[in-house]
């Protein structure tokens, strides 16, 4: 088997999570999208902590901004929050199970979230708050699941 | 080879602090930029142009769709479509036509008057790409920008009412913010009496509300809100909303009154985007 450049594979998922994100939904459903850049964004950097940096995280965040319309850097500043958070807990990571696994998705999602809401507030965009941090707890009962899903894709397309 | 690798994956957070401090640092400089000078459209539409096979792709199934929709209708339906059609075709031009000797009289009587009849704008098509793009604003993305001659600020149109205006565009598609939107304002009038005041968006995309009118307006349930055209952002005298709601509330300075837009918002495929020259704020009126 042929096997992809990495590059390749990682921006093919970071592209489906991209379009995951603005695909149409029922609107009693908006509220509760999962935060699928963010998950994809969490796990290559604890999968390539030494390839996919904060850097790409930020970028990631850049077209994330343009795709939702919101502030330019809003995203990209809670990616490299998620990326960097990723990055100083791999090594621990490893090492739990994964529902614990989980909770410090959940920590590193819900600072992301809380960023949103904070740069959200600051250009007076008020929302319900608690609203806000429904996709949090969707994307950890998720995490399982994505987790399996690109680890496989790694496993098959990314040279170690 | 592999200890190396396993060495630097070994210590790959050791540089990351660094690095985040300076992505954070640049990630708050363009929220800043982008807040307080709107510096960033050129940078904005590179990126719009990257992402919008991503816009595509998400909409090509509903496109699809809808294709085929028209083309597993029935025969019959299609007859009867036609005949439908021809029949409003007919009224249409009935009607332009009509427009169009007011047109030649307006330009005749203008000509009487010395003044110089402005161009009038141009009307251009739009397909929606997306609506939904998060809960808590109302945007929707048009598949025509900058090459199309778009840019921010042009107000956006339906058959019934004023949809919104271009917030930021890219190269082949633009971002309109709805008169919905929370961050939204629209100068109108109550055409009734020609009292002017502001209808401010909600979130929800059958509400506006009309915060500034004293409660001895003289306004009431059913009245027109058509826009003043005060500001030069949107056309004078377009449909906007009807007011559905009016409750004085003594003891306050402003009365609580509720609007419905009359513009099919969300439940459109196309808009009308209203290309004409910002000049004056009583600038040229569509109709």
């Amino acid at each position: 088997m042929r096997r992809l450049s990495s590059p390749v594979a990682v921006m093919a998922t970071l592209f489906i999570a991209l379009a995951l994100t603005v695909a149409p939904l029922p609107s009693w459903a908006l509220a509760l999208r999962p935060l699928w850049v963010a998950l994809t964004v969490y796990y290559w950097a604890i999968a390539l902590p030494e390839r996919f940096g904060v850097g790409y995280a930020w970028l990631v965040g850049l077209f994330l901004d343009v795709l939702t319309g919101s502030l330019f850097g809003a995203h990209a500043l809670a990616l490299t929050l998620v990326a960097f958070i990723a990055a100083r807990t791999h090594l621990k990571l490893r090492m739990h199970p994964l529902w614990q696994q989980s909770l410090t998705v959940g920590f590193a999602l819900g600072l992301y979230a809380f960023v949103l809401f904070w740069i959200g507030g600051l250009t007076h965009q008020m929302s319900r708050p608690l609203i806000r941090f429904a996709p949090v707890g969707i994307s950890m009962l998720l995490w399982p699941w994505i987790y399996g899903f690109l680890r496989a894709v790694r496993r098959r397309y990314v040279h170690t | 080879m592999r200890i190396l690798r396993q060495h630097r994956r070994f210590h790959a957070a050791r540089g990351q602090g660094l690095r985040t401090l300076f992505f954070i640092a640049a990630a708050i400089t363009l929220l800043t930029l982008d807040q307080h000078f709107q510096a960033l459209h050129a940078v904005r539409s590179v990126f719009s142009a990257a992402v919008y096979p991503v816009e595509w792709l998400v909409n090509a199934p509903s496109f699809a769709l809808r294709d085929m929709g028209t083309a597993f209708q029935g025969h019959t339906k299609l007859v009867e479509e036609n005949q439908m059609l021809r029949h409003k075709l007919l009224l249409a031009r009935a009607r332009l036509e009509r427009l169009n000797a007011l047109r030649r009289e307006n330009q005749r009587l203008r000509t009487l008057l010395g003044t110089a009849a402005e161009l009038p704008g141009n009307l251009r098509i739009a397909s929606i790409l997306t609506v939904d793009l998060t809960p808590y604003r109302n945007l929707i993305t048009l598949n025509i920008g900058l090459t199309s001659g778009i840019r921010p600020g042009l107000p956006i149109l339906d058959a019934s009412g004023i949809v919104g205006q271009i917030k930021s565009t890219g190269p082949f598609s633009s971002q309109v913010i709805l008169i919905t939107d929370p961050a939204s304002a629209i100068p109108v009038e109550i055409e009734r009496t020609g009292l002017a005041t502001l209808a401010f968006g909600t979130g929800s995309l059958n509400l506006l509300t009309l915060p500034y009118l004293p409660n001895n307006a003289d306004v009431h349930r059913g009245d027109e809100l058509t826009s003043s055209g005060l500001g030069g952002r949107y056309p004078r005298g377009y449909p906007v909303a009807v007011i559905t709601q009016v409750t004085p509330r003594p003891g306050q300075r402003f009365a609580r009154v509720e609007a419905r837009p009359l513009a099919k918002l969300g439940r459109e495929h196309e808009v009308l985007v209203y290309t004409f020259r910002h000049t004056t704020p009583t600038g040229e009126s569509i109709r």
